[in-house]
């Protein structure tokens, strides 16, 4: 068949891609199509889509997973049911192998179903558990729904027991308790799974041998609920002979909750130790009969199973789910109770290391450092008397009460804290754990304490119901529960009936009573106070702060009798004053006003004696005032981190680094994962001692807990900077974002190059901070240390006339006119030193160096940078041996200048000839404090 | 060895015709050229030679086109109408090399050349996995598939009517799409693997030809 037209020879056009069919099959084949056919590109595949006739063959991609093909040309299929087909396939992007799921077409085609698909997909995927094998993908294509999820290579229980029989008691019941703690991550999770049976039930070994329950298809059955089409004949969802009663019955569809997992675990169990499930039959009227019979013991006593385990699986296998473990976390501590009866010589199962993120030298620093905190509080009392208190669940979804939860767990916690013979955790270290954690032992090493407080908050009706658990960490038992209702206007009083029982159960003779203010009443203040203390632990830069600081205005507007949110106002402002940021809204008397209004207004709380601390300390440079101000702090804040950081800072200003330490490490311990403390505390108080050691391991341990911290990465280079690595440091920094325009960034990194001698690079990064500077704006000191830089890499790249140019803009900026003020700030005036120096104008250069020491004459820790400066400035004016002579010195005083500069900083240049400088790289002295 | 020449002969004329129609000789004229090199090549034991020496056979037997056209001037004179052997019969499929060469007007000599010859191998895989298919018996679904596979003048129908006329599933259809698209890979491959001496070739021959067919 020719589609060539006899009459005037023209040639046809393919249907399918519209090409000429210039040189046709036999049959009128077209060979583009047919190359394409054998040529599949993903574009292909996507382009594919939307062609008609196209659209959808047996693909070989979805999305970017390719589907293994056995020998015969068939895709490689792991399992197929009702729903779909799970196929082994590639992820061709990471190149690993997953489970992809495909669901079949009749679910797929309804949109609806779809999007109820993707939701529980997306909660799926949030159940992140040892026991519970992950979603990682989601995907449509062609009308079809897929998604993928981790591979587990082992067997279902189902094959296991099939190949080798029941199993014994032991093995079983680790089976089951691994099981109960995957339900118990989606139950956290709020994802009922809703077909367990042992063909979703799988087991591996982990690379040391060690038996791994994976449970896979979570949630999927949930979303086949109510969908006629899907149903099976007799309108049935789920393996009838796993079903529990209820999900029999259509009328209770709405009502299945985990309490109906629990029953299939159950069966579960029994067929693990009988090879049988205990409600047998051909049909679902036949089995659903059964269910209401009396439980077929006899299949157990052939099993020999113990009293204790035949009462745990009458329980699991109630009609009524009321009389069933009412959750996963009671399933798991009352199998794993069993289980260690019966393996008492307990080859206790390793417990998952919470370690993230990679090397042996952060487990290692981790484990250390987890088990100093744990052995700190070694004695059975003294645990005893240690609590951390963890996030709420909230039982209401209803937006407008959303903080509810955050906010009484907020309340009963500060209100614990205040008891100095507490040791109660910061919310900032407890905020990252789920509500109902499944490993809680973990979780009380991690934190170093005996006690856990759980707690969950629900509307009912008009009241607020705020139910509490007080755990021992250790044994994971439950120590005491109690329930209040309270009518809703008066839900934050229970806060404090709360904290008292808790604290009374921790240490019957604590006699000091829990005040029972309340900080505000206004809700949405409130709320507002939550996010600015949020975003002041987020990531660490200008913009949280200042939005921090907006939150907390937020806050005040709201009420503005507010007295703790007036205090961190005030805390923020003048931490942004410090950095120069923004002089005018956080000016000297901004930071005045807001602390004056905190002590105002409640004199006795101790955030308002911490503002002004830091007012004294960071705008009056008074920091023995400053440090009396903590002091007082600390008596209303016995367990602040905050504090304790504080009086760290103020006694590093003062030089007092062994008080300073112990205040740190003060802070670690009740704060132990805040990220704050390890990646912005630390440095200021290893780097200027040049323990490099602690220094790097402080930072490692910020980036196991937050591994994509931006200050905590930043840190990282310039650890690795101080340490030489200077090649290691570009590839921490090659991890922030290119196009950053933090100043904090762009001057680490144009610091480096400076170190490689990168000049043209170094400029690159200086132009990219200097570009958004607006003439006549103030600068931040920040901004100044990056222009004055940017001027000597201009001349060090040889470009002398821009350098000028650059360095009379600092001066200019700086200092206008002969008589203006400089602009306060630590380093500014030694700034506006080297920018003279940089034009070679030495006699201001150095006046105006040698009076930033002596501005600076009574602080210990600003005090030797401008000491280095001013030398910084001798070798640039040539006056060699007045800067040589200042080396040892500032090699010996703690924040002064570390070797490695002295080896690479271009500044040091006109000295490195002299014997005298070569002699101190060799020898360098050590810091002394 | 007949066989096997008249097999080989009969794959690849189409292009070469072409490029010799390119080149402005007539279509009688071209047909007793490319007869004529074909002998040539025969005589010259060259075709059984192929396999070790000459890279790839497109550019080879071009090449050697191209050669044997400088000299055909001289040989002008000697060739007579059905004067040699018949290796090519042309009568079958001059038609389509025709329209073909005509529909590719807008293409140089060797543009053309290289069009035709990727065609070919295309339709060879095809026609390879069809015989296939059809000696298991399952021709007809290869016919059904075919519109999924290798477009064609009529749009192709819908999976389902397909499925249906087969007596099957759409699943199952998808199936055996999957199948025959992984043969047909392999068949493609084959067939270009068959026109390099070097296997390290293949690859780029490979996506030679679909950069041909597809841009």
């Amino acid at each position: 068949m020719s589609v060539v037209d006899p009459q005037d020879g023209s040639v046809g056009i393919c249907a399918t891609c519209g090409k000429s069919l210039t040189h046709p099959g036999p049959d009128g084949e077209c060979v583009h199509c047919l190359v394409s056919f054998g040529f599949p590109s993903e574009e292909e595949d996507a382009q594919q889509e939307g062609v008609p006739g196209r659209a959808i063959f047996g693909p070989l991609y979805y999305g970017h997973f390719e589907v293994e093909m056995n020998d015969d040309g068939f895709p490689v299929v792991l399992g197929a049911g009702a729903m779909g087909v799970t196929y082994r396939a590639r992820d061709t992007i990471l190149n690993s192998t997953v489970a992809l799921k495909v669901i079949s077409g009749k679910l797929a085609e309804n949109p609806t179903a779809r999007a109820r698909f993707l939701r529980e997909a997306r909660a799926a995927a949030q159940i992140r558990h040892p026991n519970v094998a992950r979603v990682t993908h989601y995907g449509e294509q062609g009308g079809e729904c897929f998604y993928a999820m981790e591979l587990v290579h082992g067997e279902t229980l189902d094959a296991r027991v099939q190949r080798d029989g029941p199993l014994p008691l032991a093995l079983a019941l680790e089976i089951i308790e691994q099981t109960a703690r995957g339900l118990a991550a989606g139950e956290a999770c709020g994802v009922i799974h809703r077909d367990l049976k042992p063909s979703n039930v799988m087991i591996e070994s982990d690379p040391s041998g060690q038996l791994i329950v994976k449970i896979i298809d979570y949630g999927v059955a949930k979303v086949m609920a109510g969908d006629a089409t899907v149903e099976t004949q007799a309108g049935f969802i789920g393996t009838p002979a796993f079903a529990s009663p209820e999900q029999f019955d259509e009328a209770r569809h709405q009502q299945i909750d985990t309490r109906s997992d629990i029953y299939a675990v159950g069966v579960t169990l029994w067929y693990l130790l009988t090879g049988r499930t205990p409600f047998a039959g051909r049909s679902i009227e036949e089995i659903r009969a059964r269910q209401t019979e009396p439980l077929p013991l006899e299949q157990l006593k052939a099993a020999r199973a113990p009293a204790e385990v035949i009462a745990l699986l009458k329980s699991m296998l109630s009609v009524d789910p009321r009389n069933r473990p009412q959750t996963a976390r009671a399933l798991r501590t009352t199998v794993h109770r069993c289980h260690l009866r019966f393996e008492p010589a307990a080859r206790r199962r390793r417990k998952y290391l919470v370690v993230t993120g990679g090397g042996l030298v952060l487990a290692i620093i981790f484990a250390v450092a987890a088990n100093f905190f744990y052995q700190r509080a070694r004695s059975t009392s003294e645990l005893g008397r240690s609590i951390a208190v963890l996030p709420f669940e909230n039982l209401t979804p209803d937006a407008k009460d959303q903080f509810l939860a955050a906010g009484i767990q907020n309340e009963v916690l500060t209100k614990l804290a205040s008891l100095a013979d507490l040791k109660v955790i910061s919310r900032t270290s407890t905020e990252e754990y789920k509500s109902k954690p499944v490993d809680l032992k973990a979780v009380g090493k991690q934190l170093g304490v005996g006690r856990v407080l759980e707690g969950s908050v629900q509307i009912v009706a008009d009241k607020v119901r705020v139910n509490v658990q007080l755990i021992d960490a250790l044994s994971e038992t439950h120590l005491w529960a109690n329930t209040y209702d309270r009518v809703f206007d008066d839900a934050f009083a229970i806060e404090t009936e709360v904290a008292n029982a808790v604290a009374q159960q921790l240490d019957s003779k604590l006699t000091q009573r829990i005040r029972s203010n309340r900080p505000t009443a206004n809700g949405a203040a409130y709320n507002a106070y939550l996010r600015g203390v949020g975003l002041e632990h987020g990531q660490a830069n200008d913009s949280s702060a200042q939005e921090a600081g907006a939150a907390y205005v937020e806050a005040v507007l709201l009420d503005p009798n507010f007295a703790v949110a007036w205090a961190r106002l005030s805390l923020i402002r003048s931490f942004l004053y410090s950095s120069g940021i923004d002089r005018e809204a956080n000016s000297a008397t901004a930071v005045k006003e807001a602390a004056d209004r905190a002590m105002a207004l409640q004199p006795d709380v101790g955030e308002a004696w911490l503002a002004e601390g830091a007012y004294r300390s960071r705008v009056l440079y008074d920091v023995p005032g400053a440090l009396q101000a903590y002091r007082e702090a600390q008596k209303y804040l016995p367990n602040s981190a905050l504090v304790s950081e504080y009086m760290c800072l103020a006694e590093i200003r003062l030089g007092h680094w062994r008080e300073a330490e112990a205040h740190f490490l003060k802070a670690t311990e009740l704060d132990p994962r805040n990220v704050r403390l390890w990646a912005g505390i630390a440095p200021q108080l290893f780097e200027p001692l040049s323990r490099l050691a602690d220094y790097g391991a402080a930072i490692d341990r910020a980036l196991e807990i937050s591994p994509n911290d931006e200050q905590a990465i930043i840190q990282k280079a310039s650890y690795l900077q101080d340490s030489g690595r200077l090649d290691e440091a570009d590839k921490w920094l090659a991890r922030l974002p290119n196009d950053s325009t933090e100043p904090v960034v762009l001057s680490v990194r144009a610091w480096v190059a400076m170190y490689e001698r990168k000049f043209d690079l170094a400029l690159f990064w200086t132009e990219q901070a200097t570009k958004s500077l607006k003439s006549g704006k103030p600068l931040s000191f920040a901004d100044t240390w990056v222009l004055v830089h940017q001027g000597y890499c201009q001349e060090w790249a040889g470009h002398p006339d821009k350098a000028r140019a650059t360095f009379e803009q600092v001066i200019h900026t700086i200092a206008p006119t002969p008589g203006s003020v400089i602009p306060s700030g630590r380093e500014t005036r030694s700034m506006l030193a080297l920018a003279y120096a940089g034009l070679g104008d030495k006699t201001n250069a150095l006046e105006q160096a040698r009076q930033a020491v002596a501005d600076f004459d009574k602080d210990a820790y600003v005090k030797p940078r401008t000491e280095r400066y001013l030398a910084e400035v001798q070798a640039r004016c040539g006056d060699i041996d007045e800067a040589i002579a200042a080396l040892p010195h500032l090699l010996e005083v703690p924040n002064g200048i570390g070797v490695n500069n002295l080896r690479y900083s271009p500044f040091w240049d006109p000295l490195r000839k002299d014997p005298r400088f070569q002699e101190l790289l060799k020898h360098p002295p050590a810091v002394r404090y | 060895m007949r066989k096997a020449l008249a097999t080989f002969v009969e794959g690849y004329w189409p292009p070469l015709y072409t490029f010799v129609r390119r080149r402005g000789y007539s279509s009688a004229d071209a047909q007793d050229i490319v007869q004529g090199f074909f002998v040539h090549l025969l005589e010259q034991n060259t075709l059984s030679r192929a396999d070790q020496e000459k890279g790839r056979l497109r550019t080879f037997l071009l090449g050697s086109m191209q050669n044997y056209l400088l000299k055909q001037r001289e040989r002008m004179q000697a060739v007579k109408r059905g004067g040699y052997q018949q290796l090519v019969s042309f009568d079958l499929h001059l038609p389509e090399a025709e329209a073909a060469m005509h529909a590719t007007a807008n293409l140089s000599d060797v543009g053309s050349y290289d069009l035709a010859w990727a065609s070919t191998i295309v339709i060879r895989a095809w026609k390879n996995v069809r015989e296939r298919f059809a000696a298991e018996g399952k021709l007809e679904w290869v016919d059904q598939l075919r519109p999924f596979i290798a477009g064609g003048a009529t749009a192709a129908p819908k999976q389902e009517e397909v499925a249906s006329r087969l007596g099957t599933s759409v699943e199952n259809l998808r199936v055996s799409l999957t199948r025959l698209r992984q043969h047909y890979r392999n068949a493609l491959r084959a067939e270009v693997a068959s026109t390099v001496s070097n296997p390290g070739d293949i690859d780029d021959e490979l996506h030679y030809v679909y950069r041909l067919l597809t841009s």
